[in-house]
């Protein structure tokens, strides 16, 4: 994965980590059939906190941050997202869903739905806020990613970077608290990148929790304020992101840093 | 060789136009010699087929370029046949009986004075399909209209008041009102619950009072005018039948006399075949003139034959009124005692003998004075039943404001067929979308009940199930509840579409990216909300061509009521031949039927390749 | 080995019935355990009542009743005299016959077809697809009553054959008579036969009588035999090929392998064809197909046939063009690109929906009843059933047998199409 520059300057007067925990998650397992994906992980976010996971293909990033949404079950351990804890307990799986936004690798906007649809959808469906409120949620949004002037097309008119612009939009509208991004970039070419990059930055900018599954080291050393390293399904290191590129500690890190930075 | 040598210099100093190609490059003879006769064994399969070609349009085009089209009968059609081209039977088709037959079958028994009412429902049922075939170019508020179609449509084929679609449709809103007040205060489950408790208690008992409440009001409103109306017509038609007799007679008459005509020109002009020359072309002119006034007069005899049925058969209902308006108060007085009388018989019948609907269930050792006294009861009961029956069918007969009702016992050919197909495809898609979601939902129990289904139904031959729905549907349902066989027929025929659909469904389920589902999950949708809003709408739409190429199937099978008795077009056809004129006509009706279902099952199935070819090209 | 979920908190609320995703599909299911069989219980109690009001009872003894009616088309020895349960049994094999001609007549013509119209040549593929389009779009049933009509009405009667000057004649030198009452084929004869074993069961399996002609075991085991031989010859033959690289050429090999057993045990039989010949008013001798029979094998065929040719063309398109290209490519010749490259990924396309057409075919078989065909329908599930007045039971049975059938079919159908697909990977 190759560095991308992050050329801008960054606004930090909003980037306040608070003593607010986000996430808490304890000594949490799980398995897919016979396969042991995470192992004992322990992982505290706080409020504001801007952290990147990356670590080799297969290692459980992206498993890691679904069991947050519980898009995946987790078999043993606690996850606790704002204070409520991650039970079977539909209710408090819907609200966890409904606080917590996704942003996936290949984008999954609804094709059958226009981008304003599609970002009005959620806040209609699930918050019941009326329609004409939703909308306007949603522009506001739209203009914030810098694409209101797509309002009415179809997701497929759009190209990569505007889908996953939208996507973003789309989990903005639900007013997250927490934002969960899995490796949003990797499906796009290097020109729209960048425009991804850029709205995720703006977010980050303004205060947002977030927890993003990337390759994009620039944006790692720029944005975040912890960066965490994973293999075979266990967290192998964390740490601020000049110490963690510069002096890392663990020889696993050391060879994957080699491997992606390319030195 | 050395390297410059050879090398000279080269300008070029004037274009080569452009050329034609020799001639075997070119036109209809390359593209026979690459298309045809490529190869010996190209060459080969082509003269065979073009072989098969001439032998297929040397038999054909002869019998239907000599084909007749105006005679009265089979035997008419081959005397012109004989006369005029001087061919045997086979030389030709025998049209006529389509010209003779064709709204027959069509319409089958249907009233001709009501083929509006399936004709405006066709073009109705395209403009209520528009919106769902052709949804990115028309206007959302017409699927409002393609929702209440079934209804019109059922009403405008049946006939009856025209608040009877209302009533239905108001039921479904009674559902709806039960659904939100359930969901309001017990959950998704209390919602379900009570919305089909309040619709099922609409349908069942709101709406029949309601119904005979409104007919009986209007009954009673017109009575006195509906009395002197149907005397008049005990007075006028009689006289108007008459009238139309004479008129027959003298039809018949012209008839005669046309006949015994064209009868003196065949026998001249088969004798001039006889003596090996052709006939004149003026008595070949003669018989086509007389083969077409009879033709004309036949078609006038009929009509005026039909005009005098209508009326006789407006006498007999104007009978059966009269005598049930005479008997209405004598009903109503009777009623309350016999029902009293009933209550009273089985109050006092020996314990373990009630709820039975037959002297055939009692147990036995049952003593025969018991045995006797439920017999009695069952009578009066029977006699309660029948009265409740005599008065609501009077009020009903009275009070009917609407379209004049049409049995289904007339309902017949392709009108039936389309009828029984589009019932059937309509109203499995609810069920057929319920089972595929069933078959892939993560619980075992629901998951085997779907399976089975869909399996049963499938490896059982649909005629087994049209022959369980004629034979054995009454077996299922409470005691004396009886009912039509064309709904019987649609009942079974939309099981059995069901679980077709439920397998085109669940591939179009299939077919959707696993990221939907999940982004739906992410955003907090429920299962019901992503399912409704995210999922069925892309999975039904990928679906629409195995749907189209369902129907066609559906469509076809249609056919196969007409073994349990119904009148499709190929029952229709055995029972044209059945008419003496026409006794010994196969081929004609095969053709033109074979030709219907041709048209409409190729032009459907076009439609259904051209989507999914538009589905495959667009994003997905 | 996964360890088990959180323990709930507090104690079993029943709001955790539905709002936890553990007890939610567990109370889902039994609420759709009750509803159903509360329907069935519900059917069923209609049926006892309505039953009892007709006196009536549910029981299978009707089947073992005489039946007192004659079946005309037959593979084992039936009359009158029999039982339903007999007859029943006529009509099951008769069923099978139909399915089982019908279902290897509309592969070949479903074969051939589909292939004719991928074909360059424009008239061949053109009139192939008249056929296609030809049959797939109208009813089955018009075409099974419009072929037996041909058959019926246009065919001379056996007393044309007669006389001096007779008005029609047999085909195939004089072993062939075409009448309107059906086909009279040569029928397989053997001088010093083996004669017959027969099988006779007792209990309730007492209707399964049968004859087993020993000289058609002793055929079928010759084959099989040859067969087995004839593939330790073309593993062999591969093993030098994969040892020296050039295959020796085996195909008369096989043919003498597979030829001179029969031929010698069919000379030691005494094998001869019994002519049909022309005796009084009707034809004697030879095996008899009737009209519909050869009506309904002739429409099952050509009209499912139709479907197979679109499943066999959809899966020869389905390999790409790139697959050929790159076959040629490699220097494969067109027979062995289609035999190496097109058909074994083709298949995995055809096989499944060629499965669903048979099971189509055998479904479609109960429309014999339209032509007088007596198949299980029309003994068991339409002649037994008005004799008797056991529609319940008879069409029951039907519909199982039917049921049974289906499974089967797809079950063995499946089981081959795995192992396809294995062989192929
Ligand atoms: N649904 C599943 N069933 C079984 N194994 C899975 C499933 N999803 C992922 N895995 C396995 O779990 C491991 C971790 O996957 P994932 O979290 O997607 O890795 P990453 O996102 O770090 O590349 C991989 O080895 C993958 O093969
Ligand atoms: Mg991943």
């Amino acid at each position: 994965m190759s560095e991308l520059a992050i050329e801008r300057q960054i606004d930090r007067s909003h980037m306040t980590i608070s003593d607010e925990v986000a996430i808490q998650i304890n000594n949490m397992n799980k398995w897919y059939g016979q396969f042991h994906v995470l192992r004992d992980i322990n992982l505290t976010v706080q409020r504001g906190e801007r952290i990147v996971i990356c670590g080799p293909s297969g290692s459980g990033k992206s498993t890691l941050i679904r069991c947050i949404n519980r898009l995946e079950e987790h078999q043993s351990g606690d996850i606790i997202v704002d204070g409520t804890e991650l039970t079977s307990d539909l209710k408090n799986i819907d609200k966890i869903r409904s606080e917590v936004g996704m942003c996936f690798q290949h984008f999954n906007l609804f094709p059958h739905l226009t981008i304003l649809e599609n970002c009005t959808l959620a806040p209609i469906w699930v918050r019941k806020v009326p329609r004409k409120e939703a909308e306007d949620i949603a522009m506001h949004y739209l203009e914030k990613v810098k694409i209101p002037d797509q309002a009415h097309k179809y997701p497929g008119m759009l190209s990569g970077g505007q889908q996953q612009r939208v996507a973003i939009a789309r989990s903005l509208c639900m007013k997250p608290r927490i934002m969960l991004f899995d490796e949003p970039t990797s499906a796009l070419d290097p020109e729209m990148i960048k425009e991804v990059l850029d709205t995720m930055i703006e977010l980050a900018e303004e205060g947002m929790t977030m927890l993003c599954v990337t390759h994009e080291m620039g944006f790692a050393q720029a944005v975040a304020n912890r960066v965490i390293f994973m293999d075979q399904g266990q967290i192998i290191e964390q740490n601020e992101p000049h110490a963690f590129f510069n002096d890392p500690q663990s020889d696993r890190t050391k060879l994957f840093l080699s491997q992606i930075l390319g030195h | 060789m050395s390297d410059n040598a050879q090398t000279v210099r080269y300008v070029r100093e004037s274009m080569i136009p452009p050329s034609e190609p020799p001639l075997k490059e070119q036109g209809a003879v390359k593209w026979m010699r690459e298309n045809l006769f490529s190869g010996w064994k190209n060459t080969l399969l082509s003269l065979v087929s073009i072989y098969v070609l001439v032998k297929l349009l040397f038999a054909l085009v002869p019998w239907f370029w000599n084909s007749v089209w105006t005679a009265g009968s089979l035997n008419e059609c081959r005397e012109t046949l004989a006369v005029l081209e001087g061919l045997t039977t086979h030389g030709g088709a025998c049209f006529a009986v389509i010209s003779d037959r064709w709204l027959q079958l069509l319409f089958g028994f249907y009233p001709a004075e009501s083929y509006w009412r399936p004709i405006l429902v066709f073009i109705l049922m395209f403009v209520a399909l528009a919106p769902i075939l052709f949804s990115a170019r028309l206007p959302k508020q017409l699927l409002w209209f393609s929702i209440l179609f079934p209804f019109l449509g059922t009403w405008l084929l049946w006939g009856g008041s025209f608040w009877v679609p209302i009533l239905v449709i108001l039921g479904f809103v009674v559902g709806a009102v039960g659904f939100k007040i359930g969901g309001r205060f017990a959950g998704a489950f209390g919602a379900v619950a009570l919305g089909i408790a309040g619709a099922a208690l609409w349908w069942m008992i709101a709406m029949p009072s309601i119904n005979g409440a409104l007919h009986k009001a209007v009954a009673l409103s017109r009575i006195d005018g509906t009395k002197a109306e149907l005397l008049e017509t005990l007075v006028t038609n009689p006289a108007q039948i008459d009238e139309i007799e004479a008129e027959q007679a003298a039809v018949q008459e012209k008839i005669n006399e046309l006949t015994a005509e064209k009868d003196v020109l065949v026998v001249e002009m088969l004798a001039a075949r006889e003596a090996g020359s052709e006939p004149s072309s003026d008595q070949k002119s003669a018989f086509n003139a007389i083969m077409d006034e009879l033709m004309v007069e036949r078609r006038h005899y009929t009509a005026l034959g039909f005009t005098a049925f209508k009326l006789q058969q407006a006498i007999s209902d104007a009978n059966g009124l009269l005598a049930n308006i005479e008997a209405l108060p004598q009903w109503e007085a009777d009623l309350p005692n016999a029902i009293v009388t009933a209550a009273e018989m089985e109050a006092a019948l020996p314990d373990g003998l009630h709820n039975l609907v037959s002297v055939n269930q009692v147990p036995a050792g049952t003593s025969p004075e018991a045995v006797d006294a439920l017999r009695a009861y069952l009578d009066a009961d029977t006699a309660v039943l029948n009265l409740h029956a005599n008065i609501e069918t009077a009020y009903e007969r009275l009070g009917i404001l609407g379209l004049a009702p049409v049995t289904s016992r007339d309902f017949g050919g392709f009108m039936l067929a389309m009828i029984i197909g589009v019932a059937g495809i309509v109203l499995s898609l609810p069920l057929g979308v319920l089972l595929a979601l069933a078959r892939q939902a993560n619980l075992p129990i629901v998951k085997g009940f779907a399976v089975a289904f869909i399996e049963i139904i499938r490896g059982v031959p649909l005629i087994v199930w049209l022959f369980t729905a004629s034979l054995l549907l009454n077996y299922f349902l409470p005691p004396r509840t009886s009912f039509d066989l064309v709904l019987r027929v649609v009942i079974m025929v939309t099981l059995f579409a069901a679980a077709y659909i439920a397998e085109v469904i669940r591939g179009g389920l299939a077919a959707l990216p696993k990221g939907q589902f999940e982004a739906a999950d992410s955003l907090g949708l429920d299962y019901w909300k992503s399912m409704r809003l995210i999922v069925l709408p892309q999975a039904l739409k990928i679906s629409i061509p195995g749907i189209v190429n369902t129907f066609i199937g559906l469509f076809k099978d249609t056919t196969l009521v007409g073994i349990i008795g119904l009148l499709d077009p190929l029952n229709l056809s055995n029972s044209i031949r059945a008419a003496a004129e026409w006794n010994g006509v196969y081929w004609e009706l095969f053709v033109f039927i074979g030709l219907l279902f041709f048209v409409s099952c190729f032009s459907m199935g076009r439609y259904s390749l051209w989507l999914e070819k538009k589905l495959q090209r667009g994003h997905r | 080995m996964t360890t088990l979920t959180d323990t709930p908190k507090q104690g079993f609320r029943l709001s955790q019935l539905i709002y936890d995703t553990r007890y939610r599909s567990i109370t889902i299911q039994v609420i759709a355990t009750v509803l159903i069989v509360a329907a069935l219980w519900w059917l069923a109690r209609n049926t006892v009542a309505n039953l009892t009001a007709l006196g009536k009872d549910f029981t299978l003894e009707f089947l073992g009743n005489r039946s007192g009616y004659d079946i005309n088309q037959r593979l084992i020895a039936y009359d009158s005299n029999a039982t339903h349960g007999r007859a029943a049994l006529v009509g099951i094999l008769n069923t099978l016959l139909v399915a089982g001609l019908g279902c290897v007549l509309a592969t070949i013509l479903g074969v051939i077809f589909g292939v004719l119209r991928l074909s360059k040549n424009w008239i061949v593929s053109r009139l192939a697809a008249v056929y296609v389009e030809g049959f797939r779009n109208v009813p089955l049933l018009l075409w099974i009553i419009a072929i037996f009509a041909v058959m019926t009405e246009s065919t001379p009667s056996p007393k044309d054959f007669r006389g001096e000057n007779p008005v029609a004649s047999m085909a195939l030198a004089d072993n062939v008579a075409i009448t309107n009452r059906g086909a009279y084929i040569p029928e397989p004869l053997f001088a010093n036969g083996l004669g017959d074993v027969e099988i006779k069961p007792g209990g309730i399996f007492a209707d399964l009588y049968f004859n087993v002609s020993i000289d058609l075991i002793v055929i079928l085991l010759t084959l099989v035999a040859s067969l087995l031989v004839v593939k330790l010859v073309n593993t062999r033959a591969a093993d030098i090929q994969n040892a020296t690289g050039v295959r020796p050429t085996t195909w008369w090999v096989n043919l003498l392998i597979i030829v001179a057993p029969i031929a010698a045990l069919l000379w030691g039989l005494g094998f001869y064809l019994g002519k049909p010949e022309l005796s009084g008013f009707n034809f004697a001798g030879g095996t008899h197909l009737r009209n519909s029979l050869l009506a309904l094998w002739l429409a099952l065929s050509l009209y499912t046939g139709a479907f197979i040719a679109e499943i066999v063309r959809g899966g020869i398109n389905a390999v790409s063009k790139g697959q050929t290209e790159a076959a040629f490519a490699l220097g494969l010749r067109p027979n062995r690109t289609m035999r190496l490259v097109i058909l074994p990924q083709a298949l995995r396309v055809i096989i499944p929906p060629l499965i669903s057409q048979f099971l189509n075919l055998t479904k479609n078989s109960s429309l014999a009843i339209a032509i007088g065909y007596m198949d299980v329908r029309s003994t068991l599930g339409g002649i037994t059933v008005n004799q008797t007045g056991r529609e319940l039971e008879g069409i029951l049975l039907v519909g199982l047998f039917y049921l049974l059938l289906s499974l089967a079919i797809s079950t063995g159908m499946n089981w081959f199409n795995d192992r396809v697909k294995l062989k192929e990977r």
